[in-house]
């Protein structure tokens, strides 16, 4: 795995503090999403599709800070949209950073090198720049809807590691994945040399264009287990074993729908980053007023029965590597070995 | 691309409370911008984004089209809603844009291209 160790430790001394004063819900991730607006209309993404009025609005810096505080987080993922068409992400990635929250900017990378050389933003251990990848080009151009995005994501990837910045890839993988070339993909990114590799099966959002592509459960287990059988040692992956374990089919995790809260222009997402159901207006009305038991598989809930998302079970994985010895032993045997 | 016929252009009735709590979620569902019809006569026009039902005076909150920040209005004022604005998470594009690159891929492919 390739979470540098000063991650790590943040993370689990946080953790392990949230369970030494006895709170049972608390949040891992922060999803910020700035703005609606973006560059690409990807086939499987619910996210932009608003009114050009609503597309055209956007948080301020102080309103980022302020639930960012808010949440308490360690960590800040910032989707969106595009974040890089936010016109204050470099003001905003430079206080949050100043913070110490550790920063993952999960861009098309379109205008990657374009942002790099204009210098708005500088390397640090706590930014790094997730870059959306759904394959190798073939697969990631049809995923994103059009045609020579994946050489611009990797020109961008490259100019941000000649830079000196962190970068990882974030992946997201439909019913027509193939295993093998998902391998060829790892090998391709690993020799580009970005610091490692986020993966989670999609989500079938009722708003995306493509609802016929969104992986069943029992297919993405066959995936991935085929796909992660014996992963080369090169591979790295900047996420917890367990949770890719779990996709694998050899963990049994429910979700925990607040590990990564959202928000937005519209306030806090209820209840997590996928569903929309509704809006609270602070992060406390948020965690005290959602009703968290109709959510999750055992819920019964028709959602989220096939959901096996990153941003409702990687929260639960991490959560099981400090709850019990076996849950830390697998972790650890996971990252020293390479295997899952 | 969902199957579910697009709300774009209903102007339902709304008769009583049951039915405007009803109407209400399908604009919270609705990518588009709705008319809110008030009980003074007045119109506002935006998005729907939020509706909260569990409290003593259940409420809505848009982004009016004219003006910035969110404005909260209450379901007891509202007489009607109207689905006036075009919706946006309708049509089949990605379908659209698969058949569109099957054809290019065809004509780049094609004796003479």
């Amino acid at each position: 795995m390739s979470v540098p160790l000063s991650q790590m430790w943040t993370v689990a001394t946080y953790v392990l503090g949230q369970k030494l004063r006895g709170h049972t819900r608390y949040p891992l991730v922060l999803m910020l999403e700035p703005l609606f607006r973006c560059n690409l209309a990807c086939a499987g993404c619910g996210k932009i599709q608003y009114p050009g009025h609503v597309l055209r609005k956007h948080l301020t810096v102080e309103q980022c800070l302020a639930a960012v505080e808010e949440c308490g987080a360690p960590m800040v993922s910032i989707p969106g949209g595009e974040p890089l068409m936010y016109p204050e992400i470099g003001p905003l990635v430079k206080a949050l950073v100043a913070r110490r929250k550790y920063v993952y900017l999960c861009t098309n990378a379109i205008l990657l090198k374009e942002k790099l050389q204009a210098g708005l933003f500088t390397p640090s251990k706590y930014l790094s720049f997730s870059v959306h990848m759904d394959g190798l080009r073939e697969e990631h151009d049809e995923a994103v809807c059009r045609d020579g995005v994946f050489d611009q994501a990797v020109e961008g990837i490259k100019e941000a590691l000649r830079r000196g910045f962190r970068v990882t890839t974030n992946t997201t993988l439909f019913d027509n994945a193939s295993p093998i070339r998902m391998q060829m993909f790892f090998d391709e990114m690993m020799d580009l040399g970005v610091e490692g590799m986020m993966l989670s099966p999609g989500y079938s959002y009722s708003k995306a264009p493509d609802q016929e592509h969104f992986l069943r459960r029992q297919k993405t287990n066959e995936l991935f287990a085929k796909m992660l059988a014996n992963p080369k040692k090169r591979w790295k992956f900047n996420q917890s074993p367990l949770f890719l374990q779990f996709l694998m089919g050899k963990q049994d995790f429910e979700c925990t729908p607040w590990g990564n809260p959202t928000y937005n222009l519209f306030g806090w997402q209820r209840p997590c980053y996928l569903l929309q159901e509704g809006y609270a207006t602070t992060f406390k009305e948020l965690m005290q007023t959602t009703r968290w038991e109709e959510y999750g598989r055992k819920s019964g809930n028709e959602k989220c029965q096939d959901c096996m998302v990153h941003c409702g079970h990687e929260p639960t994985a991490v959560n099981h590597t400090f709850s019990s010895w076996r849950g830390f032993r697998d972790t650890v045997a996971a990252t020293v070995t390479g295997r899952l | 691309m969902t199957d579910e016929k697009s709300l774009e252009g209903w102007a339902p009735e709304i008769p009583d409370a049951a039915t405007l709590a009803e109407v209400v979620d399908r604009a919270f569902d609705y990518r588009g911008d709705v008319t809110v019809m008030l009980d003074d006569g007045r119109e506002l026009v935006g998005y729907l984004f939020n509706r909260t039902r569990d409290v003593v005076e259940p409420f809505v909150q848009m982004f009016e089209r004219e003006n910035a920040g969110p404005s909260r209005v209450p379901y007891a004022r509202i007489r009607a809603i109207r689905f006036t604005g075009r919706d946006t998470a309708a049509g089949n594009s990605y379908a659209a844009w698969l058949r569109s690159r099957e054809a290019a891929k065809a004509a780049s492919s094609s004796p003479g291209a």
